[in-house]
C-alpha cells in the first residue's frame, strides 16, 4: 500500500514538472551553437580521412 | 510529508523523474571528472594491448583515437536532448521501443555491460596480488583474485548508494590523480623504451590475413568499445547545465580520454614486446616492467583503485538504466543485486578471458540502438518528443503500441544484429563473412544497419504507427 502511494507521488511530482516545463517562462538550458556544430563534423571528417588513409595503406 | 519529499529528492536524482532547469548539479568540470572518472579504468590498458599487436605505432593510434572519435561524437548526440529535459536516453527510447522493450534491453544491456565491471574488479584484483608482491607477501592467485575482486565490487558498491554527490567527490581526487599519472606513464613508456623501437615493431599477421583486414579486426575492438558508453552516457549528462557542456564534456571524456588511456596501454604493449618480446595486457606486469618499482607502485595503487571509483559509478548508471525499464524497483535492491551479480561474474573469470568475443557482442545489441535513436531524434523526430506521452501522463497514449512494444523498433533492433552476426561478423569466432565488415566493422554495421531499417520504415505505412505523438508535443 504506502509502495503504491509512493508511486502515486512520484507520478504526481512528474506530472508537476512538466507542467512547468510548460510554462511560456521557463528557461530550459542553453543550447549548442553553430561552433560546436561545425566542430562536431570537423573531427568527424578529419577522423575519417585518417582512417581511409590508413585502409589505403597512405599511412603505415 | 518530510519523507516523502526526501523520497522525491532522492527519485530526481537517482529514477527517472526530469530533471528541472534550476537542480542541475553538474558543471562542464564536473560533469568532465565524474565521466572521465567512469570511463578510465585498466580495461583501457587492456583494449590498448589487444590492439596494439595486430598494427602499427602510428596505425594504432589513428585507428584508437579516430574511431572512438567518430562513434562518440555521433552517438553522444542524444545528450543534448538529455540536456534539455533532464532526461535520460531511456525516456526517449520508449517512443522507439516501446515501454515493454524498453524494460526488456536495458536489462539485457545492462547485464551486458556489468560483464566490464568483472574486467575491472579481476584487473583489481591482480593489482593488489602485484602489489603485495613487491612487498614479499605472495598471494595464491587462485584464493585470492575472486576475493580481491569481489572486495572492489563491494567498495564501488558503496560508492554507488551514497550517489552522484558522493561520486562527483571521490572522482575530483581521483580522476585529476589518474589523468596526471596517465600522461607520466606514456612518457615514462617513450623514455624506458628509444621511440624509435616501438615505431620499428611490425605487426605479426594471423595466416591469409590481410593488412587491411588486421587494422579493421583492431578498429572492430574500438568500436565496440566506443558502443559500451552510449547506452550509459546519458544518465549523468540529465545533471548537466547547459547542452555545450554536457555535449563535450561527455563526448570529450568518452572520445578522448578513454582513447588516451587505451593507447597507453597499447604503447606499454609494445614498449613490453621491445624489451620482452612477449605483448603483455596486464598493466601492473608491465608498469613494474618498465618504470621501476618506485613509481610503478604509485600508478598501480591509483590505477588499482580507480576500478573502485568505476566501480561505484558504473553501478550508478547501468541501475539507473534497469531503472528506466522497471521505475518501480527501488535503486538501492538494484544496486545490491548487481554487487552480487558482478561479484559472480569476477569469481568466475570467464569474462576477461573472452574479452575481444564480450566487447563485440554487448556492442551488436547497442549499434542498433545507437543508429535508431540519433536517427530518430534527428530525422524521424526531429527533436521533438512528447514528454507527457513518455511519462506516460494520463491521457497520452502515443507510446503505447502493442502490449508495450513498438514492433517495428524491436524488429530493426533483432534485424540488424542477426544479420550483421550471420554475413558480415562473428564476433563469437572472429570470422570475417563479407567485405562489408572492412568498411564498417561488424559493430559499425549493427549501427548503421539499426539506424537505416528505422528511417526506410518510416518513409513507409509504418510512419502512422510509429509517430502517434506528431498533435501532443505540448513542451518544446
Amino acid at each position: 500500500m504506502e509502495h503504491q502511494s509512493i508511486e502515486q507521488i512520484i507520478y504526481e511530482e512528474t506530472e508537476k514538472r512538466l507542467a512547468v516545463m510548460e510554462e511560456k517562462d521557463y528557461e530550459f538550458p542553453e543550447k549548442i551553437g553553430k561552433g560546436d556544430v561545425i566542430a562536431i563534423a570537423v573531427s568527424i571528417a578529419v577522423s575519417m580521412l585518417l582512417v581511409v588513409l590508413c585502409m589505403t595503406g597512405g599511412i603505415v | 510529508m518530510g519523507r516523502n519529499a526526501d523520497y522525491i529528492k532522492q527519485e530526481t536524482v537517482t529514477g527517472v523523474v526530469p530533471m528541472l532547469k534550476g537542480e542541475r548539479k553538474y558543471s562542464f568540470m564536473d560533469l568532465f571528472l565524474s565521466t572521465s572518472g567512469f570511463a578510465i579504468a585498466t580495461w583501457c590498458y587492456t583494449q590498448g594491448a589487444y590492439v596494439a599487436q595486430f598494427l602499427t605505432f602510428k596505425q594504432m593510434l589513428i585507428n584508437i583515437f579516430c574511431f572512438n572519435i567518430i562513434w562518440v561524437l555521433i552517438e553522444c548526440l542524444p545528450v543534448l536532448f538529455a540536456v534539455r529535459y533532464g532526461i535520460d536516453l531511456w525516456i526517449w527510447l520508449r517512443s522507439v521501443l516501446g515501454q515493454r522493450g524498453v524494460a526488456v534491453l536495458a536489462t539485457v544491456i545492462s547485464l551486458a555491460n556489468f560483464g566490464w565491471y568483472a574486467v575491472a574488479a579481476n584487473l583489481f584484483a591482480s593489482s593488489m596480488i602485484n602489489l603485495m608482491g613487491h612487498f614479499g607477501i605472495v598471494l595464491s592467485s587462485p584464493i585470492w583474485e575472486p576475493l580481491l575482486g569481489t572486495v572492489c565490487v563491494v567498495l564501488g558498491t558503496l560508492i554507488a548508494l551514497g550517489g552522484p554527490e558522493i561520486i562527483k567527490w571521490t572522482n575530483r581526487f581521483l580522476v585529476t590523480a589518474l589523468l596526471g599519472v596517465g600522461v607520466i606513464v606514456v612518457v615514462l613508456c617513450f623514455t624506458a623504451v628509444p621511440l624509435s623501437d616501438i615505431m620499428a615493431v611490425k605487426p605479426v599477421l594471423d595466416n591469409g590475413m590481410t593488412p587491411l583486414q588486421s587494422f579493421m579486426i583492431s578498429a572492430e575492438g574500438n568500436v565496440a568499445f566506443a558502443f559500451s558508453w552510449s547506452t550509459q552516457a546519458l544518465v549523468l549528462p540529465r545533471l548537466a547545465k547547459s547542452e555545450r557542456s554536457g555535449y563535450w564534456a561527455t563526448s570529450l571524456s568518452y572520445g578522448v580520454v578513454a582513447p588516451f588511456f587505451v593507447a597507453a596501454g597499447g604503447v606499454m604493449a609494445l614498449a613490453m614486446f621491445v624489451r620482452t618480446g612477449i605483448y603483455e595486457s596486464d598493466p601492473t606486469k608491465m608498469l613494474a616492467v618498465l618504470c621501476g618499482s618506485g613509481f610503478a607502485l604509485l600508478s598501480l595503487l591509483l590505477v588499482a583503485f580507480a576500478n573502485i571509483g568505476t566501480q561505484g559509478t558504473g553501478s550508478y548508471v547501468n541501475c539507473m538504466i534497469v531503472k528506466s525499464g522497471l521505475p518501480k524497483v527501488s535503486y538501492r535492491a538494484l544496486v545490491l543485486i548487481a554487487m552480487v551479480y558482478v561479484s559472480a561474474l569476477t569469481i568466475w573469470g570467464g569474462v576477461e578471458a573472452n574479452f575481444g568475443a564480450f566487447i563485440s557482442l554487448a556492442a551488436y545489441i547497442q549499434g542498433p540502438i545507437i543508429g535508431m535513436i540519433v536517427v530518430d531524434y534527428l530525422i524521424v523526430r526531429k527533436r521533438k518528443l512528447s514528454l507527457k506521452s513518455a511519462y506516460f501522463v494520463d491521457g497520452h497514449d502515443a507510446y503505447k503500441f502493442t502490449k508495450g512494444f513498438n514492433l517495428v523498433g524491436i524488429a530493426c533492433v533483432v534485424i540488424a544484429f542477426a544479420v550483421t552476426m550471420l554475413f558480415v561478423y562473428n564476433p563469437a569466432t572472429g570470422v570475417i563473412k563479407s567485405n562489408v565488415f572492412l568498411l564498417t566493422t561488424g559493430s559499425g554495421c549493427t549501427a548503421i544497419l539499426g539506424g537505416g531499417l528505422y528511417w526506410l520504415a518510416s518513409l513507409t505505412p509504418l510512419k502512422k504507427y510509429m509517430l502517434k505523438d506528431r498533435d501532443d508535443i505540448d513542451i518544446v
